[in-house]
């Protein structure tokens, strides 16, 4: 492969975990809830997602319990901020700290001082495709999970711009006095989007450990969760939005080292900004027509005076 | 703060004690052995005392800083790479001010530093006052920024070239922040204490601190009342920058004297634990800080005594936000959250 | 009868004389080191810096019935409390198993009076308070450059950092030299994972991934806790790959041929402080404390790992002739611990051998 098609494979695949974490967010956001904890989201499914396949060998039983760990958190997230009315804000920095915290411990208490590694990987079912110049790694020399997410988020999107439980999404995060006129439990929807939503984000740290990296450590994540946070928002809660400024986010990353191969002569440093200065710059540039939901953030109650 | 506003932080923390108890229990360990040796080390022997008083500096300014943009409605998540940026400033000018007395050295570098905060701000805030661009995102996207960056002037032009590790120079010890008494607790500290009461002065007696927080809680209200919500916004913003840089500041002019190539504070989380347990009340942040100070120094000698990972007290900083977040006291929030109904944080 | 007598008056004098010396000439007649600690900035169980420092220094401790307190994940923050709680707890020397800490403990030795170790920082030392530790292990990555020069079958090799601390930039320097000295029509690929990144498995992950594509069959990685997520890219590739296009891993500092990587592990640079810690104990028994001692290739402070995998018996004629070369002081290995630096020195090589 050359190196083009490695930075073309790698960013594909290391969109992934970013991509389902900003959509989870983004399915929370579109309800009215943020959710700052994505990174102890993330790092609880990775860590439940590593746990289930080294001792099961089954990665669908991994990515089972992601998805489990996200949900009981998204769950836990969505009732408090609803019924108990408790601040969205206090809430997230509360799971990203307790996700940091409890997943390094939980993960030393267990495994001691061993660095334990997955032993096989995913395989790769289009593999014999793959030799297609320039694209063919790329679209068809990855791993299962890779395709699934892809299809999955893309569908996701398909559903959230034309059916109807888009709608109601969006209503109940834009005006949600108006949504609860017509009749939509805005309790049940935000509870529902939570679980959904952070169960995403739990697979998205379990893709991190088990297809990308096989392995888990303390802090893996090392930011991905915050950058799902602004992924999401740039996006306007779109998932196919998403998609896209998360494989671009790859490809930038990925452009650092594969620059430092040839012979154009720039620190490393500056190599690793690239990424975050152009996600500021793409702020810039699109920031204006972008708005959030209207009641992002709030909670809501009932028989309140309306907006 | 009444006796009933207490009881909800007072509440949360019992809730996360129950909680690390039975943690602990369910791996192990032993709960009683591991609460007394940490109340041991943190209280009962001077060097842990101190140790906490130095660890609650940082968090203490770093609260502040949360506190001070959290007034006018904006989240300012980007505290640790503001921190960064000026303790390069600092760590950048600090050595070649040798020939000035050492307090005017202290006071100019204080300047620098904050200033170079507050300028890193600049762009967030700009972007949020006059575009309405989220500064969650921005702030952390120049945090990744500023680590590059210092890494880069740290190994490169700024440099010590006596030592082999990258650090700036280092300023002799004689010329830091004097200690107080023979202890290990440095002036920073009460100077931390200090800026945290002249923000509470501030904020209930000063014009600009209560329209801030007019700003902060009703926009709308405030700019029809043609107050210049913006000015306030991007003024919140860079002040809230420049007090995270002191935190940066202090790292060159107390603690270390120079600044590492590979130092990452990692404040912003405990501050706003540190924020919200005070009930967003400066003059409680002394408290608070002081509290998680100690958790931060435990986290750094209880593993050796009782085994456990130094995880275990982030973790247990995360549940009692949990926890305060879901206490009965943050319903009183839900008349200012109405009031609101457009607010602040929203809006790309 | 007399000679036993004799003997006896001899045996006293032979115990008391030396008592009164040292009792007279006022050293430090410092009880025996019975308690030694050992700070780290990351976990034992990234296998590889940390790891080293904590399994030598207990070693040591076991074999001498010392007493050693680990403590670990220290972090790159300021360290001082647990210097404190350390010297509060009575121990008698600490080592500050980090280049990060290099300002911090000279500093508390001089305020507190406990003698420390330090890395890579011989300005700090001082007699009875600052001992350092130097790693020549430049020389020894000369010798694993000589064997991956000699080892490469698509002729690239590659450097992969998470970092550019002093210990690395010193190995990538000496690589690069027996690289081209080896063989210049050897193309060699240097890439930094990030930062202080040495935790970023993933991101390891994908700058391995992108020097295998560039053409590199031996990759020489430096990364602590990222060094897995190397490993795990060169699995991958070998999965994959045929017999030929196998790529193969040169570690460093620790000796992971018992784990899962074993099988694409070509050597390591291994760094063993068994020589250093005795040493400083030694010296700090016999009151001499407060020197530089440097790991080299004369020591075995550094060495060369047996290669596990069948290298060729002439590959292994040509790397025990460069060792001699370095002993015998024939070939001088340069010491660059700057980054800038070895950069314009990376630059100066590709431009010679071209």
């Amino acid at each position: 492969m050359t190196v083009l098609e490695t930075l073309l494979m790698a960013s594909v695949l290391s969109a992934v975990p970013l991509m389902l974490a900003a959509a989870g967010e983004a399915i929370g956001q579109r309800s009215g809830l943020l959710n700052l904890g994505v990174e102890g989201v993330m790092l609880a499914g990775a860590l439940a997602g590593f746990v289930a396949v080294e001792s099961s060998g089954s990665f669908v039983l991994g990515c089972g319990a992601g998805l489990l760990a996200g949900g009981v958190i998204g769950l836990l997230f969505g009732v408090a901020a609803t019924r108990l009315a408790a601040s969205q804000i206090v809430l997230g920095l509360g799971v990203a700290l307790a996700g940091q915290g409890g997943t390094g411990f939980l993960f030393r208490e267990r495994y001691g001082l061993n660095q334990p590694l997955l032993s096989s990987g995913m395989s790769r079912p289009f593999d014999h495709l793959d030799g297609v110049p320039v694209v063919g790694p790329m679209l068809f020399g990855q791993k299962w999970f890779v395709y699934v997410a892809w299809v999955a988020v893309l569908l996701m999107g398909l559903i959230l711009r034309t059916s109807r439980v888009g709608l109601v999404l969006k209503a109940t995060g834009d005006s949600p006095f108006a949504a609860d006129a017509a009749g939509v439990s805005v309790t049940t929807v935000r509870i529902l989007a939570a679980v959904v939503g952070q169960a995403l984000a739990g697979l998205g740290g379990a893709a991190l450990a088990i297809v990308e990296v096989g392995f888990f450590s303390p802090g893996m994540t090392v930011g991905i969760g915050f950058i799902a946070i602004a992924i999401a928002m740039l996006g306007r809660q779109d998932p196919l939005r998403i998609a896209a400024l998360a494989l671009a986010f790859g490809v930038l990353r990925g452009l650092g080292a594969a620059l430092q191969l040839t012979s154009i002569d720039i620190r490393s440093e500056f190599l690793e900004m690239i990424p975050y200065v152009g996600v500021i710059m793409l702020v810039v540039v699109m920031g204006r027509r972008a708005r959030l939901p209207a009641s992002l953030g709030l909670a809501y109650h009932r028989g309140a005076r309306g907006e | 703060m009444s006796m009933t506003a207490i009881r909800a932080p007072l509440l949360s923390l019992l809730a996360t004690a129950v909680v690390g108890t039975v943690l602990l229990l369910v791996t192990g360990h032993d709960p009683v052995v591991v609460g007394r040796v940490l109340a041991e080390r943190t209280l009962l022997r001077r060097s842990g005392l101190e140790e906490s008083l130095v660890s609650m500096a940082p968090i203490l300014i770093a609260g502040l800083a949360a506190w001070i943009a959290a007034r006018v409605g904006l989240w300012n998540i980007g505290i640790d790479g503001q921190a960064i940026v000026g303790a390069v400033a600092a760590g950048a000018i600090a050595p070649g001010l040798g020939a000035l007395p050492a307090p005017l050295m202290w006071v100019t570098v204080s300047l620098v530093g904050m200033a170079s905060g507050a300028l890193w701000a600049l762009l967030p805030a700009v972007l949020r006052a006059r575009s309405g661009i989220n500064e969650i995102v921005t702030t952390i996207m120049m945090t990744y920024v500023a680590f590059s960056l210092a890494s880069w002037l740290i190994k490169g032009p700024l440099k010590d070239e006596a030592l082999v590790a990258p650090a700036t120079c280092s300023i002799d010890v004689s010329r830091r922040l004097p200690d107080l008494g023979d202890s290990r607790v440095h002036v920073g500290v009460l100077v931390a204490a200090g800026i945290a009461l002249l923000a509470w002065g501030l904020a209930r007696w000063s014009v600009p601190g209560i329209l801030s927080r007019l700003v902060g809680e009703a926009p709308d209200a405030a700019s029809t009342l043609h107050v210049p919500v913006s000015r306030y916004l991007i003024a919140g913003l860079m002040c809230s920058g420049a007090v995270a840089a002191f935190v940066g500041v202090l790292e060159v002019l107390a603690v270390r004297g120079s600044v590492q190539g590979d130092w990452r504070p990692s404040l912003t989380l405990p501050a706003f634990a540190a924020l919200f347990l005070a009930r967003r009340q400066p003059a409680w942040l002394i408290a608070t800080s002081l509290l998680l100070g100690m958790l931060a120094y435990a986290s750094t000698v209880a593993p050796r005594a009782t085994g456990l990972a130094p995880d275990f007290f982030p973790m247990l900083e995360g549940i009692l936000l949990i926890f305060l977040a879901i206490g009965e006291w943050y319903r009183r929030g839900l008349r200012a959250d109405r009031a609101r109904g457009g607010a602040s944080g929203a809006g790309i | 009868m007399w000679f036993r007598r004799a003997f006896s008056v001899l045996a006293c004098l032979g115990i008391l004389v030396p008592m009164v010396v040292i009792a007279g000439t006022g050293v430090t007649a410092r009880e025996a080191v019975d308690r030694v600690a050992i700070i780290t900035p990351a976990s034992r169980s990234n296998q590889g810096w940390d790891q080293q420092g904590v399994d030598t220094l207990v070693a040591v401790g076991e074999e001498r019935g010392i007493e050693v307190e680990v403590v670990e994940n220290a972090g790159y923050d300021d360290i001082t409390p647990i210097l404190r709680d350390l010297a509060d707890d009575g121990v008698d020397l600490i080592i500050c198993h980090a280049a990060g800490y290099q300002t911090v403990c000279p500093e508390f030795a001089a305020s507190d009076g406990v003698p420390v170790v330090v890395t890579e920082n011989p300005g700090a030392v001082a007699e009875g308070l600052v001992a350092d530790v130097e790693t020549q292990a430049q020389e020894v990555a000369y010798l694993a450059g000589v064997m991956a020069a000699l080892e490469t079958n698509t002729g690239t090799v590659a450097v992969v950092v998470s970092g550019e601390p002093p210990t690395w930039n010193y190995m990538t320097a000496g690589f690069a030299q027996g690289v081209a000295d080896t063989d210049p029509g050897v193309e060699f690929l240097y890439s930094v994972i990030g930062e202080a990144a040495y935790d970023d498995a993933p991101n390891a992950r994908r700058t391995t991934e992108t020097v295998i594509a560039a053409g590199a069959d031996i990759v020489f990685g430096m990364g602590d806790g990222a060094t897995f997520g190397m490993i795990q890219a060169i699995r991958e590739h070998n999965a994959d790959a045929g017999d030929g296009e196998q790529v193969r891993f040169i570690d460093v500092i620790g000796d992971k041929s018992d784990s899962d990587a074993a099988d694409l592990l070509l050597t390591s640079v291994l760094f063993d402080y068994t020589g250093a810690f005795s040493q400083f104990i030694d010296d700090l028994d016999a009151g001499t404390f407060g020197s530089v001692y440097t790991m080299n290739l004369e020591n075995e402070g550094v060495r060369l790992l047996d290669p596990p995998i069948e290298v060729s018996e002439e590959t292994m004629a040509r790397v025990d002739e460069a060792a001699q070369g370095i002993l015998d002081g024939e070939i001088e290995v340069p010491a660059i611990s700057d980054a800038g630096e070895l950069s314009d020195f990376l630059d100066a090589l590709t431009e010679g051998a071209a």
